[in-house]
């Protein structure tokens, strides 16, 4: 106990100096004005709305509810008989943790010169969108800053059978994306003149 | 996909899950839109950094923002403290201040003058910082050894050193151990209080409590 002591009265000396406020790095204002303006507007529509419309969003939910089913079903269907997937699991079973940590490295680069050949084939105005503009930019940030930190974990722990798994499935679903984005129709054609910004 | 929600749903190792944190009322309360053009336009000339927080609430309750950018300009330091601290992330403190204040915004009707405006907001704050957790807490953290997600927040602790010596080492400490220091060492709540906002036993309260001094101790010595 008297041991403590010392620690104690510092980490007291740290709470009372402390201090209570701390600074934004950045303006925060004007993110919290438009989600106001936008939450506002968005109130206004729904109470404008007529009520007698539930059956018509029973019937948009239900639909709903059936495509986002038939969607999940099929992104689940495990055609993973991807190379990676089969190279993990005889890696997991005869690699040394070295190697293991090397071969993290070595599909993190063949993944990353997948998403560069994407990048090198975008030409079109809808990926030229700021982030900010396009859901499919911020799903793909979000993806692969996921990927980046399992990448980090697996390399601390590359035994993890878990931790490959959901690294394999969240490269597999940035691929997906950026296929999709390819597919939607601002980007089906070349560009020519007057698509391009 | 669906194996993964399931996965996620059944995991027991979340440390804030969905079980253990009080939803604040959710009613969506929009300020009222009948207060006049004119009279905004009057109050706006009258805003300034010395106009009580009593005054800017009335004002910002009939729709008025620049009382309510003003309200932002004097407490949005406190409110982003809290943020920092509880989140433990310089990214999701920004994202969480800003979602208090958004819902400031809608709750402001209910502020009755019966207690002191910053007390309310502080309160107001400390929940929605801890729904905003939830929500925004990536899904794939659920999967990580709670070590990686240490080693990130140390990670961004040492990028960041103008921050106070206790605020670096307060981000190092697992979530569930942080919030709860942050609660009663800093903000200054009691066990009892601390177990309501969170949904959580108060001898589970008191453990977290006591675990976060010895781990803050061990990186002080």
């Amino acid at each position: 106990m008297k041991k403590n002591q010392p620690q104690q009265e510092n980490l007291d000396d740290l709470l009372a100096s402390l201090p209570k406020e701390i600074s934004p790095k950045a303006d925060l204002w004007q993110d919290i004005d438009d989600q106001i303006s936008a939450k506002t507007n968005s109130n206004m529509t729904q109470n404008s709305m007529v009520k007698g419309d539930s059956h018509w969003k029973m019937i948009a939910m239900a639909a709903s509810l059936a495509f986002v089913m038939v969607l999940g079903w099929k992104l689940s269907t495990p055609n993973i008989s991807s190379t990676e997937t089969l190279t993990v699991n005889n890696a997991l079973s005869n690699q040394s943790t070295e190697d293991l940590i090397a071969l993290v490295d070595q599909i993190a680069q063949t993944h990353q010169q997948q998403i560069t050949s994407f990048e090198d084939n975008k030409y079109t105005v809808g990926m030229q969108l700021d982030n900010q503009t396009n859901p499919f930019n911020k799903g793909f940030s979000e993806l692969e800053l996921a990927s980046k930190e399992i990448q980090q974990a697996l390399k601390n722990d590359p035994n993890n059978k878990q931790v490959w798994d959901l690294w394999l499935w969240i490269m597999k679903r940035e691929i997906e994306l950026l296929q999709q984005q390819q597919r939607t129709p601002m980007n089906t054609a070349p560009s020519t003149q007057g698509n391009q910004i | 996909m669906s194996n993964l929600v399931t996965r996620t749903q059944s995991d027991k190792t979340v440390t804030l899950n969905s079980n253990n944190i009080t939803d604040i009322d959710c009613q969506f309360q929009q300020p009222s839109k009948n207060a006049e053009t004119d009279q905004n336009q009057a109050n706006h000339d009258q805003i300034d950094g010395l106009t009580p927080d009593e005054t800017l609430v009335n004002l910002a309750k009939s729709g008025n923002k620049a009382a309510f950018k003003q309200l932002y300009l004097r407490h949005q330091g406190r409110v982003y403290a809290i943020c920092f601290r509880l989140s433990g992330s310089h990214d999701h403190a920004d994202e969480i201040c800003q979602d208090c204040f958004v819902r400031l915004w809608q709750k402001l009707e209910q502020f009755n003058g019966q207690s002191q405006f910053t007390t309310w907001l502080h309160k107001l704050s400390v929940h929605q910082a801890i729904n905003s957790m939830k929500a925004k807490q990536r899904f794939w953290h659920r999967f990580l050894p709670d070590s990686s997600i240490t080693d990130e927040n140390e990670q961004e602790a040492s990028r960041h050193y103008e921050y106070h010596r206790l605020d670096k080492l307060i981000m190092k400490l697992p979530e569930r151990t942080r919030v709860v220091f942050v609660l009663s060492a800093i903000e200054g709540y009691q066990h009892q209080e601390i177990a309501e906002i969170l949904n959580i036993a108060v001898g589970t309260s008191k453990t977290q409590y006591h675990r976060a001094k010895q781990m803050l101790q061990e990186m002080l010595s």
